[in-house]
């Protein structure tokens, strides 16, 4: 409010900000209607990554693990909390404005940890930047359980570390070593932990669940 | 529709383990024709889970693309210039155009078709699941000979071990405690199927997990001490079982038939 010196100013600045709203959704329109669909350009650390947003969007429309309205406050600093409708598919988190029929965003659950942080509340950090927290508030300690169960489990990193451990297990207990290739499919041989990634990249010293 | 871009990203460059990379031509990408033409741009692909992710090369900083491979079907398709092993990536969700790609020669072809159709989290959570009944399976086993045996009439303040240890000897079969889990196997299947070989396949330390309830070993935990003890009881009995044995060989060698 201190950035605004007369009243005049302020409605300027609203009506621009809603002018500019107006326009990337009118944008956001035309481009779904293109055959190719909507592309999304992201800005990440060394370039720019696209990725086709109706991929997500159809996903978010798939069967979900656990669905339910949630208080959700995003790591930026000075914000609010808001109601969503948090839905969890796959290894994907996604959030949506309680009337809406679209995410207003995605979370992929790779790499994250997730950390009570009141009775009743819960957040998902990423390895990147622990201290970037998404925060949720749940109605009751049952239900921040429940999620942070079903969060922590919702990664291929802990599907892929379950089936290490099961194979281990077996392989003890009858000497055999069940890759499943007797069902007639094998996992790459890089799903035994090796790591077979060629990038020169930061290493992940500090492993989250 | 917002995405933890930076997460994402910083995953695919991680040290964790893709389940498929190579060099592949694509066609899609920023501005290219609604119908495929040329030879295509070759890019360095990595898959991890259910996420494909194309880089320039396999030094890239960061990834160019990422396609989510949730509910798609891969299957062998035409490329615009012939002779290119090509296949194609179709989606479920409306309005999306397949992804063509072109893979170097046809073991690749095959290698990236089959890596691709495996890479939903449905398939992954199959085959966990697959595992994990097995291992149950193997468990009820255990405790099914676990119980007759102790009917038999076992020592009580060790079990399995000396069943296990001694029957084997009357049968001709030397356990050393160096055997490794693929001996053992092969041994147990020279012995008339059924139930009989399934005995002799299972380890005393198998039954120590059943003894002293479910194992505490679990993806979830992280106390490297813990797992320490844990494997550690398994090496101390084993050691306790082979120390027995070795006194107890000594005068029952002579009348071993050796198969």
């Amino acid at each position: 409010a201190g950035a605004w010196c007369t009243q005049a100013q302020y409605l300027r600045q609203r009506f621009r900000r809603r002018a500019v709203r107006l326009f990337w959704r009118r944008r956001r329109r035309e481009r779904g209607r293109q055959p190719g669909g909507f592309l999304a350009v992201a800005v990440v650390p060394g370039g720019t990554m696209r990725y086709n947003e109706k991929e997500l969007q159809a996903l978010s429309r798939q069967p979900a693990e656990l669905a339910a309205e949630l208080g959700m406050r995003s790591p930026k600093k000075g914000s609010v909390v808001k109601r969503r409708l948090v839905k969890l598919v796959v290894n994907f988190l996604f959030y949506f404005r309680t009337d809406e029929a679209e995410p207003v965003g995605a979370l992929l659950l790779e790499h994250c940890r997730v950390t009570q942080e009141e009775p009743c509340g819960f957040s998902i950090s990423f390895l990147e930047d622990p201290d970037r927290k998404y925060h949720f508030e749940c109605c009751n300690e049952e239900q921040c359980q429940e999620w942070m169960g079903a969060l922590r489990q919702a990664s291929y990193e802990f599907m892929r570390r379950s089936l290490i451990f099961y194979r281990n297990e077996i392989q003890k207990m009858t000497g055999k070593v069940h890759t499943g290739a007797e069902r007639g499919w094998t996992l790459g041989s890089a799903c035994l932990g090796s790591p077979m990634s060629a990038h020169t990249g930061p290493s992940g010293a500090v492993r989250y669940i | 529709m917002k995405l933890n871009e930076r997460s994402v990203a910083h995953y695919a460059l991680s040290g964790s383990p893709a389940d498929h990379t190579g060099f592949l031509r694509t066609w899609g990408g920023p501005g290219a024709p609604s119908t495929p033409s040329g030879a295509g741009r070759r890019c360095w692909f990595v898959l991890k889970g259910n996420l494909l992710f194309s880089f320039e090369s396999p030094e890239g900083r960061a990834p160019q693309s990422l396609v989510v491979l949730e509910g798609c079907t891969v299957e062998l398709a035409e490329a615009p210039v012939p002779e290119e092993f090509a296949f194609a990536i179709r989606f479920d969700a409306p309005g999306v155009r397949p992804l063509l790609l072109a893979a170097d020669g046809p073991v690749a072809q095959e290698a990236w078709v089959k890596a691709l159709s495996r890479a939903s989290f449905g398939y992954m959570r199959l085959v966990v699941a697959e595992l994990e009944s097995q291992l149950r399976e193997a468990r009820h086993r255990l405790a099914w000979h676990r119980r007759s045996s102790r009917k038999a009439g076992s020592s009580r303040c060790r079990p399995q071990a000396p069943d296990h240890w001694s029957l084997g000897l009357e049968n001709g079969h030397s356990l050393s405690r160096d055997c490794s889990p693929m001996d053992l196997a092969e041994e147990g299947g020279s012995r008339p199927a059924g139930r009989g070989s399934a005995e002799w396949e299972l380890q005393a330390p198998a039954s120590l997990l059943l003894g002293r309830g479910q194992s505490p070993v679990s993806p979830e935990s992280s106390c490297f001490s813990t797992l320490h003890d844990w494997y550690g009881q398994e090496i101390v009995e084993l050691r306790r079982g082979w120390l027995q044995r070795a006194q107890a060989r000594q005068p029952v060698r002579e009348e071993q038939a050796r198969p």
